[in-house]
C-alpha cells in the first residue's frame, strides 16, 4: 500500500532548513549557491535595464548571465532554467531591436527546446521576431495527442507531470515516454515518437490493480495503519494551522477485496478501528473519520457551591449533581469533564479553607474525590536576625506545623513581596521589646494586605528581636479578617521543645469537642460517702434514666464510686450516645438504672492565657463556612464573640451575639448567649446598661441555663449576681 | 473613748492562706520577665500588705490596696498576675460583709470570667456560692462548691484544696438539710460519746467546734482545757484558768474568755478590754462568753452587768449592744457577720445585721433556762434548754424545723447538757456535764 498526498505543505523553515542541511554537508553545492546568487543579481539588473528599455546596455548583462548558466552543463536546476530561458527571450529581443541579429536562430532553438509549449506573442514583441520564432518552433515540434482512462489519472510525460493534461500537447520531435498511473491502478509507460509539426495520438488505458480509500481525519496529524502497516500520518489542509479542522484527504491504494483491519490514532483522542469488506476493486471513500478527544470525568463530593475551583490556574465548567449529599441538604457533587491527563487541582472558599490535590484523568474513567476543606495556615516569613537565624527558625516552625491535620499550610516564606507588605525592615524590629514593634507597624494594613495576596484564615510572622539569645524568637499570629487584625505574639526559641509542642497542641485541636452530657447536678455527701443528686435536667439523659434528687449513685458499671470527681472521669470517659449501668440508692431501696450519655456541644472556656485567639476564631469560621454538621454554627459563633471580648472589643461582641441563635430548650444553648451578650454591654467604655439588664434578665429567667456545656456552671446565679452589680451602678448613677 | 488591746501573736488563718498563695505565684510567675517580674513583685508587696491591714481589721485601708493591685497590674500587661484575682476575691469578700454586698456577686464573677484559673478561683466559687445562697439558691450554691471539690480531686489548674475542705463541709450541710427532709430522713441519725485515747471527761461545761471538727472542751472537773483535733482521736491540754464559754472564730482560731484574765487568743497572747460610756474606761471583767466576726470586731459578754460590749477590731471600744431588760446568756456570729444574741428573759434570739443595726427576734421559745446558741453556715439556729435538755434548731428565717433531746438519735440521753457546738457540716456536740460526756451527734 502507498498513499499519496502525504505531507504536502511542509513549511518553509523545514525546506531550509533541509537546503542548509544539504549545503552543510556538499561544499560544492555551497559555492554553487554563491554563483546562483550572482546570476540572478546580474539577470536583475539585465531586466531593469530591459524594461528601462535600454536594450543596447542590457543585452551585454544577458550575455553574461547564459554564459554563467551555460557553465553548470547539463545539470542545470529548475530554478535556472527559468532565468535562463527568461535570458534567451530577453536577448532575442534584445538583439532584434538593436539589430544584432548574429545568433538569434540559436536562441530562438533554445527558447523551444527548454519550453516546447512556449508561444511567443505580437503583443511586446515585433512580428516578424514573432513569425521567426514560430518558423523555428513549427520546425523542431511536434503534438502529441494523449488519451489516458482513467481520465483523472496522473500522466508524466518524459518524467515531467503533465497537469492539467491539455486536448494536445507540444513537445520536441522525437521520442517520448509517456507515463500514466491512478491510485489502484497498475502504471504503464508508452513511447512515442513525434515528427515535427505532426500530432501523434497515444491511448493509454490503465488497469485495475488494487482498491483504494479515500479519507480525512478531524483533526489531522492522526496515524494510519491498515492491516498493521503503517501508512502515515495525515496533515492539515493548506491555510489551516493546526487545531481541530479536518486534514487534507489521502487516498489509499494497495488493498485488495477482502477484509482490512484500519486504524487511526491521535495523542489525546479516542482510537478509531473499524474493520471493513472491500467487496471489489473499486474506489471506497470513508469520508472525515472524527476522532473523538479522550475525556475522563472528575467529581468532586463535598465542595460548596460558592468555592472557587481551579485546574491548573483554570476555572473548568462545572454540573452539579445531586447525590446522597444533596439528599442530607448538602450541596450534592461538582462534575467536571476534562481531557485526559495529569492536574493540579486547586479548590478555595474562603474561611471556610482550601483543598489542594494532583490528579491524572484517565479516558472514560470517572475519578471520585471527597473533598475536606481545611483552613488555610499560612507562614508569611521570618523578619530580623541574620540568614542563620532566619533559616533556624523557618526550620523548626515548618518542621512542626507542616504534620498538622486540620491545617493547609501555606508556606509563603521565600515570597519576599509578602514582608515587603509587612513593611518590616531590620530597623524597626527595635531593642529587642516586642511591645515597640507591636506599636511600630499597622497590622490592620498588613492584615488586609496579606489577606488579598493569599487565601489563608490563619497568619504567622516570625520576627528575630535584637538583643535576644540564639534562636529565641516571637511568632505573631493573627487571623483574617474580619477576625482581629491585633496580633497575639507567643516567645518561643527554636530548641524549646516543649513551648513548640504547645503550639502544635493548640493548632492540632483549636477546638473543644463535643463531650458526653449527663444532666444532673451531684455532690459529695460526708454524711454517706456517696455522690448524691441535687439536681436533674427533666430532658436531659439522667432524668431519661429516671434518677432523682437524693438518689445516691453506688456503683457504675459494677465499679463503687465514692466520690463526684470518680463519678465524672468515669462517665467522661465515655462517648457520647453510650451506654452505662448505675446502681444507685434511694432511701432505703437500691436500684438499677441503664444511662445513655447525650451529646454536648463545647464552647471555649472564659480565660486561658496560654490559648492562641487567632487560632481558635480561625478554626471557628471555618467550622462556621463548612457547615459542619458535627459542632452547631452558633457555638463556634458564641467562641468568635469571646475572643472579641477577650480583645475588650465589646460592641462589636454585643453585636455579633445579637446575631447568634441558639437553642432554647437545651441547657447550654441561648441563655449562655444572651448571658454573654449581657457582660459585653455591661463592659467597655460605653456600656449600654439598660441593654445589659435586658440580656441578663433573659439570661437569668431561664432555668437549668449553662455556659460552656450542657452540664457547665449555671447561667442564672452569675447573671442575677451581675444584674445586682448592674443595679447599684445605675442606682449611684 | 476607746480602750486597747495587747497585742499578742496572732497567726494561721489569713497568713496561712497568704503563704498558699505566695507558692501559687512562684510557679506562675517564672513565666515573667524583665520589667515584668518587677511588676509581678510589687503587686505582691502589695497585696501582702492589704493581707496584714485586714488581719488589723482596718479594713477601708486593705481595701484601697487591693483596688490599687487591681487598677495598676491589669489583665493587658500581666495576663497571668495570680495577686489580681487574689485582691479581687479579697475586695469580695469585704463588699459582701459592707453595705455594698451587692457588688460581691459579680466581683466574684469576674475572677471565674476574667482571671486566669488559679488557686483563688476556688475561693471566688466559694465566695459566689455564699452570695448565692443568701439569694435561697442552695441547688446552684451546691453545683458551684461541687466544682471546688473536683477541681482539688482531679488537681486541676483551678486546685484549692483548704476550699475544696470547706466546700466539702458545706455540701454536707446542705445534704443534711435540703436533701433529707424531702425525703423525710432525719437530720440527725446516730450519736456517739467521744472516746479519747487518754482522756476521760469529768465535768465538761462549754465547749466550742471549729469547721472542720476541731473542739476546745473547757472541763471544770479536771481542771483542763482540752483541744481535740479534727479527727477526734488526738487531744492536748491547757491549763485550766477559770474558763468561761470558748468560741472558735473565723480566722481559724480559737479563743477563751476567762473571769479574770480577759480573752485568750490560742496560739498567743491574753487580751484584755477596757470600756466605758463616760468617764474613765474600766477593765472588762468576768467574760462569760464571746464573739468576733472575720473583719475583727469583738463582741463580748460579761456577766456584771450582763451586757454585751462592741469593740473594734483595733480593741477600741465602741458601744453596748444589748438594752437594759435584757438578760444576754450568750452570743455568736455567722458567716455574714450577723450577731446572734440569746437572751433569757425574753426567751429569744436576736439577731443584728452584719452592719450592727439591730434586726429584731428572730426565734422565740417556750424555752425553761435557754443556756446556748450556735450558727451554722446556713444560718440555721441551735439554742440549748438546759433545764428542759433540749436543743431546738431553727432555720433562717426562725421557723422550727427540728428538736432533740432529752433523747438523742440512737437512744442516748441528756443528763445535764451546759454547752452545744456545731461544725462545718452540720455535725453536733453536747457538753454534758452531769453525764462526763461530750456527744457528738450527726
Amino acid at each position: 500500500m502507498r498513499c499519496s498526498s502525504l505531507a504536502r505543505g511542509r513549511s518553509a523553515g523545514t525546506v531550509l532548513a533541509a537546503w542548509l542541511l544539504a549545503m552543510a554537508l556538499t561544499p560544492s553545492m555551497w559555492a554553487h549557491a554563491q554563483t546562483d546568487s550572482r546570476i540572478q543579481v546580474l539577470f536583475a539588473r539585465a531586466e531593469r535595464l530591459f524594461r528601462a528599455g535600454e536594450h543596447e546596455a542590457a543585452v551585454p548583462l544577458v550575455d553574461r548571465v547564459i554564459e554563467r548558466i551555460d557553465e553548470r552543463g547539463d545539470d542545470i536546476p529548475e530554478r535556472l532554467r527559468l532565468l535562463l530561458f527568461r535570458s534567451l527571450t530577453y536577448r532575442v529581443i534584445g538583439r532584434w531591436s538593436t539589430g544584432a541579429r548574429k545568433g538569434i536562430d540559436a536562441d530562438l532553438d533554445r527558447i523551444v527546446e527548454l519550453d516546447p509549449r512556449f508561444e511567443m506573442s505580437s503583443d511586446d514583441v515585433p512580428r516578424e521576431l514573432v513569425a521567426r520564432f514560430a518558423g523555428r518552433r513549427q520546425r523542431k515540434i511536434g503534438y502529441l495527442q494523449i488519451s489516458v482512462f482513467p481520465a483523472d489519472s496522473r500522466v508524466l510525460v518524459d518524467g515531467q507531470p503533465v497537469d492539467p493534461l491539455p486536448d494536445i500537447l507540444p513537445v520536441l520531435a522525437g521520442e517520448h515516454n509517456i507515463y500514466a498511473d491512478n491510485p489502484g491502478f497498475a502504471g504503464r509507460t508508452e513511447t512515442v515518437r513525434v515528427r515535427s509539426n505532426r500530432t501523434e495520438g497515444v491511448s493509454i488505458e490503465l488497469e485495475r490493480a488494487s482498491a483504494t480509500i479515500r479519507l480525512a481525519t478531524q483533526p489531522a496529524g492522526a496515524t494510519l495503519v491498515i492491516d498493521d502497516d503503517l501508512i502515515g500520518v495525515t496533515v492539515a489542509a493548506l491555510g489551516q494551522a493546526g487545531g481541530e479542522e479536518a486534514s487534507e484527504s489521502i487516498v489509499i491504494e494497495g488493498l485488495l477485496p477482502g477484509w482490512h483491519e484500519i486504524e487511526i490514532t491521535l495523542p489525546d483522542h479516542r482510537p478509531f478501528r473499524q474493520r471493513i469488506e472491500i467487496p471489489d476493486l473499486m474506489d471506497y471513500d470513508l469520508g472525515t473519520v472524527r476522532l473523538d478527544r479522550s475525556m475522563g470525568v472528575v467529581l468532586l463530593r463535598g465542595v460548596p457551591r460558592a468555592a472557587e475551583v481551579l485546574m491548573d490556574g483554570e476555572s473548568p465548567p462545572l454540573q452539579w449533581q445531586a447525590d446522597l449529599a444533596a439528599s442530607r441538604g448538602r450541596e450534592g457533587s461538582a462534575r467536571i469533564e476534562l481531557p485526559v491527563g495529569s492536574y493540579r487541582l486547586v479548590i478555595r472558599h474562603g474561611a471556610a479553607g482550601i483543598y489542594e490535590s494532583d490528579l491524572v484523568v484517565e479516558d472514560g474513567a470517572t475519578l471520585r474525590l471527597d473533598v475536606a476543606l481545611r483552613p488555610g495556615l499560612v507562614f508569611v516569613g521570618v523578619v530580623g536576625g541574620d540568614d542563620l537565624d532566619r533559616d533556624a527558625v523557618r526550620t523548626a516552625l515548618l518542621t512542626r506545623i507542616e504534620r498538622i491535620d486540620g491545617w493547609f499550610v501555606l508556606d509563603r516564606s521565600g515570597d519576599g513581596s509578602l514582608e515587603q507588605i509587612a513593611g518590616l525592615r531590620r530597623s524597626e524590629m527595635g531593642t529587642g521589646d516586642p511591645e515597640e514593634l507591636r506599636e511600630a507597624v499597622d497590622w490592620a494594613r498588613l492584615q488586609q494586605e496579606v489577606a488579598t495576596q493569599t487565601s489563608g484564615s490563619l497568619f504567622m510572622l516570625a520576627t528575630v528581636p535584637e538583643g535576644t539569645p540564639p534562636g529565641v524568637f516571637d511568632l505573631w499570629l493573627w487571623s483574617a479578617p474580619p477576625g482581629s487584625a491585633r496580633p497575639q505574639r507567643v516567645r518561643l526559641a527554636v530548641d524549646d521543645q516543649e513551648r513548640l509542642g504547645m503550639l502544635t497542641t493548640q493548632l492540632r485541636e483549636p477546638l473543644p469537642r463535643s463531650r458526653p452530657w449527663f444532666g444532673a447536678t451531684l455532690i459529695d455527701n460526708g454524711s454517706s460517702g456517696r455522690p448524691t443528686v441535687v439536681w436533674v435536667e427533666p430532658t436531659g439523659p439522667a432524668a431519661m434514666a429516671g434518677l432523682k434528687v437524693g438518689d445516691e449513685i453506688r456503683t457504675v458499671d459494677g465499679v463503687e464510686v465514692t466520690g463526684v470527681a470518680e463519678l465524672q472521669q468515669l462517665l467522661g470517659a465515655t462517648e457520647p450516645f453510650a451506654g452505662r449501668t448505675l446502681q444507685y440508692g434511694r432511701g432505703a431501696s437500691i436500684a438499677v438504672a441503664r444511662l445513655t450519655l447525650g451529646s454536648s456541644p463545647q464552647s471555649i472556656a472564659t480565660l486561658r492565657s496560654e490559648r492562641l485567639n487567632a487560632v481558635i476564631w480561625a478554626a471557628a469560621a471555618a467550622q462556621i463556612a463548612r457547615a459542619d454538621a458535627t459542632t452547631p454554627a452558633w457555638v463556634a459563633e458564641l467562641d468568635q464573640a469571646l475572643i472579641l471580648m477577650q480583645g475588650a472589643q465589646w460592641e462589636r461582641a454585643a453585636e455579633w451575639l445579637a446575631a447568634v441563635r441558639a437553642p432554647e430548650d437545651l441547657p447550654f444553648g441561648q441563655s449562655a448567649v444572651d448571658y454573654w451578650r449581657g457582660v459585653a454591654l455591661s463592659s467597655g467604655p460605653e456600656p449600654d446598661l439598660e441593654a445589659a439588664r435586658l440580656a441578663l434578665r433573659l439570661a437569668a429567667g431561664r432555668a437549668g441555663g449553662r455556659l460552656h456545656h450542657h452540664d457547665g456552671p449555671l447561667v442564672a446565679p452569675r447573671a442575677l449576681a451581675r444584674l445586682a452589680e448592674l443595679e447599684l451602678r445605675h442606682h449611684d448613677s | 473613748m476607746s480602750g486597747g488591746i495587747a497585742r499578742g501573736l496572732l497567726g494561721g488563718g489569713l497568713l496561712a492562706l497568704a503563704a498558699i498563695a505566695a507558692v501559687a505565684f512562684t510557679t506562675t510567675a517564672a513565666v515573667a520577665g524583665g520589667k515584668l517580674a518587677g511588676g509581678v513583685a510589687q503587686a505582691e508587696a502589695i497585696f501582702a500588705e492589704a493581707e496584714n491591714l485586714l488581719r488589723v481589721g482596718r479594713v477601708e485601708q486593705a481595701r484601697a490596696s487591693y483596688e490599687r493591685v487591681i487598677k495598676e497590674y491589669t489583665a493587658a500587661e500581666y495576663p497571668q498576675l495570680v495577686w489580681r484575682a487574689a485582691a479581687r476575691v479579697r475586695l469580695g469578700d469585704i463588699q459582701w460583709r459592707s453595705s455594698e454586698r451587692a457588688l460581691a456577686g459579680a466581683e466574684y464573677v469576674g475572677v471565674l470570667e476574667q482571671e486566669p484559673p488559679s488557686f483563688w478561683t476556688g475561693r471566688a466559687r466559694l465566695g459566689l456560692a455564699t452570695v448565692v445562697l443568701a439569694g435561697g439558691d442552695w441547688v446552684s450554691a451546691a453545683d458551684m462548691m461541687q466544682r471546688v471539690v473536683t477541681a482539688a480531686e482531679l488537681g486541676a489548674a483551678d486546685a484549692n484544696v483548704p476550699a475544696a475542705e470547706e466546700a466539702r463541709r458545706r455540701l454536707t450541710l446542705i445534704a443534711r438539710f435540703r436533701l433529707r427532709p424531702p425525703l423525710d430522713q432525719p437530720l440527725w441519725t446516730s450519736t456517739r460519746a467521744l472516746a479519747i485515747s487518754g482522756l476521760e471527761f469529768d465535768r465538761p461545761v462549754s465547749l466550742a467546734a471549729a469547721a472542720d471538727g476541731q473542739l476546745l472542751v473547757v472541763d471544770e472537773g479536771l481542771p483542763s482545757v482540752l483541744l481535740i483535733d479534727a479527727s477526734h482521736a488526738n487531744h492536748s491540754r491547757l491549763r485550766y484558768n477559770d474558763h468561761t464559754r470558748p468560741w472558735w472564730g473565723p480566722d481559724g482560731l480559737p479563743y477563751l474568755p476567762t473571769r479574770r484574765a480577759g480573752v485568750i487568743a490560742l496560739g498567743g497572747g491574753h487580751l484584755g478590754f477596757l470600756a466605758g460610756d463616760r468617764g474613765k474606761p474600766a477593765p472588762v471583767k468576768d467574760l462569760q462568753a464571746g464573739a468576733r466576726t472575720l473583719d475583727g470586731h469583738w463582741y463580748l459578754l460579761d456577766s456584771s452587768p450582763r451586757r454585751i460590749l462592741h469593740f473594734g477590731p483595733q480593741g477600741e471600744y465602741a458601744n453596748r449592744v444589748t438594752r437594759e431588760l435584757e438578760q444576754p446568756v450568750d452570743l455568736t456570729v455567722d458567716a455574714s457577720g450577723r450577731l446572734y444574741l440569746l437572751d433569757r428573759s425574753s426567751r429569744a434570739v436576736v439577731r443584728f445585721r452584719a452592719d450592727g443595726t439591730r434586726e429584731g427576734r428572730v426565734v422565740s421559745s417556750a424555752w425553761r433556762r435557754p443556756e446556748s446558741v450556735e450558727v451554722d453556715w446556713l444560718g440555721n439556729i441551735y439554742v440549748l434548754d438546759r433545764d428542759a435538755r433540749t436543743i431546738e434548731v431553727f432555720n433562717e428565717q426562725g421557723r422550727r424545723i427540728a428538736r432533740l433531746g432529752p433523747s438523742l438519735p440512737g437512744g442516748v440521753a441528756l443528763r445535764g447538757p451546759r454547752d452545744i457546738a456545731v461544725d462545718g457540716q452540720g455535725r453536733l456536740y453536747v457538753a454534758d456535764r452531769s453525764a462526763s460526756a461530750v456527744y457528738v451527734v450527726q
